[in-house]
């Protein structure tokens, strides 16, 4: 037998912590609720990581799939986030 | 039961009783997805070292972005995702009424962002940023509308499928396309997810 797809009360719990994820991070970046801009935006890019893996594990069922199709989208995923985190901590952060 | 009959011949297996592993929809759907993130992987790349030359121009710029369309956008195309991985998991089920509302439902979540980035092109236009203004301003119009043809693409797809799901058989023919379509509108999110911070709050 197949895996079975998601049911769609898990798919609905996968949405909503999407979507409180992604409101978070927003009203995190327009309330300035952080000390510095950097830190808003490597706390929204590890937030943004997050829902790929999310996305990627359970709308697009990757998790069901063979390893090696979940190691190269995750690590895709992952090596992005690290890619733009590591420029973005390397040069000095401009005043706002 | 229907959906388990509809899964198996999907899958191409029978009898078996253990779990296997899956890719959802055609293999080559997902080829054409790993080649275009990388693409966009490479994207992200070029629009990084620009930044690390020219962090000033790049913070100021981004400063005039909207975060709350970037914001609502975001939104759009996650609740837009969900309603179709539920038109998914209703094809799978072999429920053709669920299918078709949950398919014509992403379609009209999904426009939504089309309208917005319409929107916020003609606001840039009308403020006399361009293309041309700085780099930073190249690197955002060459990425959200690349992304945008994506989008548009996504939405002849969603059609079509919407088409399929009103005349075709229901069988496993019918879900291989319901998840090959679905995987490439998920991509158009996924991609969505890591151009939102990087254009966007980097500021």
């Amino acid at each position: 037998m197949t895996p079975p797809h998601d049911d769609p009360a898990h798919l609905t719990r996968i949405a909503a912590v999407l979507i409180g994820l992604t409101l978070a991070v927003g009203g995190i970046a327009e309330s300035g609720g952080l000390a510095s801009p950097r830190l808003v935006a490597t706390v929204a890019l590890l937030a943004a990581c997050g829902k790929a893996w999310l996305v990627l594990g359970h709308f697009m069922a990757l998790r069901h799939a063979p390893p090696v199709w979940r190691w190269l989208f995750q690590g895709w995923a992952l090596l992005c986030t690290a890619g733009i985190l590591l420029a973005l901590w390397w040069v000095p952060q401009v005043p706002s | 039961m229907r959906h388990s009959a509809i899964l198996d011949t999907a899958s191409g297996q029978t009898g078996s009783t253990t779990a296997s592993p899956r890719l959802a929809g055609d293999p080559g759907v997902w080829v054409f997805i790993a080649a275009d993130t990388g693409a966009f992987a490479l994207f992200f790349a070029l629009f990084t070292l620009g930044r690390m030359a020219q962090p000033e121009v790049y913070a100021s710029s981004a400063r005039q972005l909207s975060l709350s369309l970037g914001l609502l956008n975001t939104v759009i195309l996650l609740c837009s995702g969900w309603l179709m991985a539920l038109a998914v998991a209703a094809a799978q089920r072999g429920d053709r009424d669920r299918l078709q509302r949950h398919l014509l439902l992403a379609l009209l979540v999904g426009s939504g962002f089309g309208l917005t980035k319409v929107w916020e092109y003609a606001q840039k236009i009308q403020a006399g940023i361009t293309l041309l203004s700085n780099e930073f301003f190249m690197y955002y119009f060459v990425l959200t509308g690349v992304h945008f043809l994506h989008f548009l693409v996504g939405v002849g797809v969603l059609l079509v499928l919407l088409s399929k799901a009103r005349q075709d058989e229901m069988d496993s023919r019918l879900v291989v396309w319901m998840e090959s379509g679905a995987s490439y509108w998920h991509m158009v999110d996924l991609l969505w997810l890591l151009l939102f911070p990087l254009l966007y709050l980097q500021r």
